[in-house]
């Protein structure tokens, strides 16, 4: 079988990212997870088809999903709408499903013969394993109608598969999302431990805007512009995403120590192991500083020799479910 | 050494499969860097232990000697470093199976004593003997003796149960007699949600539009089990919690009056269709024969390991009630026409209701209506009663139906006090349900009383 028989899908909450072997290497495709919905009109449908915007029309009513929700959603001043929260299907969207499956048929394509995909799954919330079961199974479902041979990885264990070859694969994998930060500690490639925080990029946006009376959008564009955490505030947005930052970050950290001091299943290091970090979270300026001191804080039963950011942060997760599918060939 | 090596391959790939390999092959436990020789066995040793001792307990024949020997073996073998330890494990799991063979065959010649435990005590006789145990768990399903096949994948948790138990009776004083937290009975609904129809073409929507719903049932808590079409059984709240299912509700059995069945009964759901059931449509319509034979399973062991009397097995429709208007069946589930021989039951639709007979309920045309014209053999005996009652205290039946309505009203009111607001009406299958069941399920508001209206 060949390389080009293999994908690796990462489905975030805020993008979806699917990988393949390219000729120079590993190969990314993104596309945005939400929609909008807009009045359907021949000529609104016509200019999409020709954009190459990913739509589907219902009746009277047109959803325009991926990068085409964020500029109809200006243009119409309506709000996007997430098929996905905190890292699962969103059980109050009532086009979740539907959704979700037409982006994934449009991003992954009719599977070839025998094709096999790989798809990041978080690590389950507290209390919503069961959450976790559906979404798991749904997509599951979803690529194999596409005809795909489907496995899943645990989104953290990913990271560590993208970015930890010259640790052995082990070490510390957190990939700090949209909607949530998802942790693996691994040992030679395999999982030792993994959980997952819900206070990541979406909850910063979310806490940001409420105290700075700015919408999300605003405050994710701000964000995204070079916002970095040096401590010198230059107004309240600045301000408010500091200290939602620094909860966010206090939060990892503090749940990291909760779960090592609990877990009897740790292996004994023993060497220092690094962390990696990646997701659009992990992009601010200044961030892995700030990440490093808030470890230094936390006791834990290892050494951290370094906290790194990933070398291709925004499509690590989708890079390491790409070899966990090629493995399997 | 496995890093050594892995270091010299150039690959990310070749190196990364290198190691999982490798450290898959020489079984090398990562967990503490020691031959994990005993894993496998350690895990069959835990389920032989889960076996025996849902067995034992589900006979209420388990002492402490065995589990705590167990136990300890278990320890003993699944840390062994040393000659002695292994040795002492193989003695005392010799002994914890020899005490649960013992107690074993002596459980299946007794019958269950209850444990010497007070709850156990407490339990009612069952009509007839069931004898349904727990035979094994494998991952997140239960298989019991019977037949019964749950799954817990769905798990979710509310809190556990605490309810006033009152006396009942017409004339008696009704006073708090006693504070439980187990069920006393089931109570049978419908989800009366919206279904793809069975067809091949179907298959990919018939599977998200059943997970849609246990997904929903589950976020609301609003059962403790869900029959899906296909008869899977669902557990969604751990029969020991509360569940939102009931709403408004009361049923009265041998000298005991229960309000609020959130807290004191289970709540079972067949997935069906909108108005699945009717006076037009035959309960063989709405409802599958694989729903039926899961149904009586359940029913044969949630009355074997709760002690469950046969007459507090009911329908929502039976227990339903507007306290504001003094109406019954403010949700109309079965409309009457719940087979309850197919769940191995006698026809409860024949037991007086409390609820018209001792409180002064009554009814409206549209919950006749909703019956096709005729009310159930029970709520005519109970409107009998009601009259027969009122006649004693030479008072009219609409006297004594105010009477007993203000006194039902202070009765609300002091269970409020004492049960957490969130079970009662605050979280209610009303609301809860609206939002996925046909309105037709959810008489959300009686006209004005007329038509069946006791005189």
């Amino acid at each position: 079988m060949s390389k080009k028989n293999v994908k690796g899908l990462d489905l975030g909450t805020s993008r979806i990212v699917v990988a393949r072997h390219g000729e120079k290497g590993y190969q990314y495709e993104q596309e945005l997870n939400a929609f909008v919905e807009i009045p359907y009109s021949r000529i609104t449908v016509k200019a999409m088809e020709q954009k190459g915007i990913p739509h589907r029309v219902e009746g009277a009513i047109c959803y325009a999903f991926g990068r085409g929700a964020d500029q109809f959603s200006n243009m119409i001043d309506g709000q996007t709408r997430r098929p996905m929260y905190s890292g699962l299907l969103n059980p109050n969207e009532p086009k979740s499903l539907e959704m979700t499956e037409e982006v994934l048929t449009k991003m992954c394509g009719k599977a070839q013969s025998g094709e096999k995909i790989c798809f990041s799954v978080p690590g389950a919330p507290p209390r919503r394993e069961s959450d976790l079961t559906f979404h798991q199974d749904t997509v599951k479902q979803m690529l194999e109608e596409l005809g795909y041979k489907v496995m899943s990885l645990n989104e953290g264990l990913a990271v560590v598969y993208a970015e930890l070859e010259d640790d052995s694969f082990t070490g510390i994998g957190v990939s700090f999302g949209g909607g949530m930060c998802n942790v693996c500690i691994a040992y030679l490639g395999m999982s030792a431990l993994s959980f997952c925080t819900v206070r990541a990029g979406d909850y910063i946006d979310r806490s940001a805007a409420s105290v700075s009376n700015e919408t999300t959008t605003t405050v994710r564009l701000h964000k995204e512009s070079g916002f970095s955490l040096n401590g010198l505030s230059q107004n309240s947005l600045d301000q408010a995403l500091s200290v939602y930052y620094g909860d966010m970050i206090r939060g990892f950290t503090e749940r990291l120590g909760q779960e090592v001091s609990r877990t009897k299943k740790l292996p004994k290091f023993d060497e220092a192991i690094p962390v990696v970090v990646s997701g659009g979270s992990a992009l601010a300026g200044g961030f892995q500083r700030e990440l490093k001191a808030a470890l230094k804080k936390v006791s834990l039963p290892f050494e951290i020799s370094e906290v790194k950011l990933a070398e291709d942060p925004l499509n690590s997760t989708a890079k390491g479910t790409l070899m966990a599918a090629t493995l399997e060939m | 050494m496995i890093e050594d090596y892995g270091a010299r391959i150039p690959d990310s790939q070749g190196r990364l499969r290198f190691v999982l390999r490798a450290s898959q092959a020489i079984r090398e436990d990562p967990l503490n860097g020691r031959p994990n020789v005993f894993g496998s066995w350690g895990r069959r040793l835990v389920a032989l232990h889960a076996l025996c001792r849902a067995s034992l307990v589900a006979r209420g024949s388990l002492g402490i000697g065995p589990d705590g020997i167990s136990l300890f073996a278990l320890w003993l073998w699944r840390t062994p470093s040393t000659g002695w330890k292994l040795a002492l494990g193989s003695a005392c799991l010799l002994v914890m199976l020899t005490q649960v063979m013992g107690l074993g065959s002596r459980a299946g010649q007794e019958k269950p004593s209850g444990g010497g435990q007070p709850a156990e005590k407490l339990l009612a006789k069952p009509e007839e003997k069931l004898d349904v145990w727990l035979v094994e768990t494998l991952g997140q399903a239960e298989l019991y003796s019977n037949g019964l096949r749950v799954s817990n994948e769905w798990l979710t948790h509310t809190g556990p149960r605490s309810y006033a138990v009152y006396s009942r009776g017409p004339g008696a004083e009704v006073r708090e007699i006693d504070r439980r937290d187990r069920p006393m009975g089931l109570v049978f609904h419908t989800t009366e949600s919206e279904l793809p129809t069975l067809e091949r073409t179907n298959n990919q929507l018939i599977r998200y539009e059943g997970r849609k719903l246990v997904n929903y049932i589950r976020r609301e808590q609003l059962y403790h089990f869900l029959i899906d079409r296909f008869g899977r059984v669902y557990r969604i709240v751990p029969e020991t919690e509360y569940a939102y299912h009931a709403g408004y509700s009361l049923w009265a059995e041998s000298g005991e009056l229960y309000i609020n069945l959130n807290q004191s009964f289970i709540g079972i759901s067949f997935e069906t269709r909108p108005a699945a059931i009717g006076p037009d449509v035959p309960v063989e319509e709405g409802v599958t024969p694989a729903q039926f034979s899961s149904a009586r399973l359940l029913t044969e062991m949630l009355r074997e390991k709760f002690g469950i009397l046969e007459s507090n097995c009911v329908t929502h429709e039976m227990i339903s009630v507007n306290p504001n208007k003094m109406l019954i069946g403010y949700h109309m589930d079965w409309r009457g026409r719940f087979p309850f021989q197919k769940v191995g039951l006698p026809d409860n639709y024949q037991a007086v209701l409390a609820s018209v007979a001792e409180w002064g309920f009554t009814y409206d045309s549209p919950f006749v209506d909703e019956l096709g014209g005729q009310v159930w053999p029970g709520v005519r005996r109970s409107r009998s009663l009601c009259r027969r009652e009122a006649a004693l205290r030479q008072l009219s039946v609409k006297r004594y139906r105010e009477q007993q309505g203000r006194r039902f009203l202070a009765l609300v009111r002091e269970v409020k006090k004492t049960t957490p607001a969130l079970t009662w009406a605050d979280h209610d299958t009303d609301r809860s349900a609206r939002s996925f069941a046909s309105a037709n399920n959810n008489r959300a508001q009686h006209g004005p009383e007329q038509g069946g209206e006791i005189t």
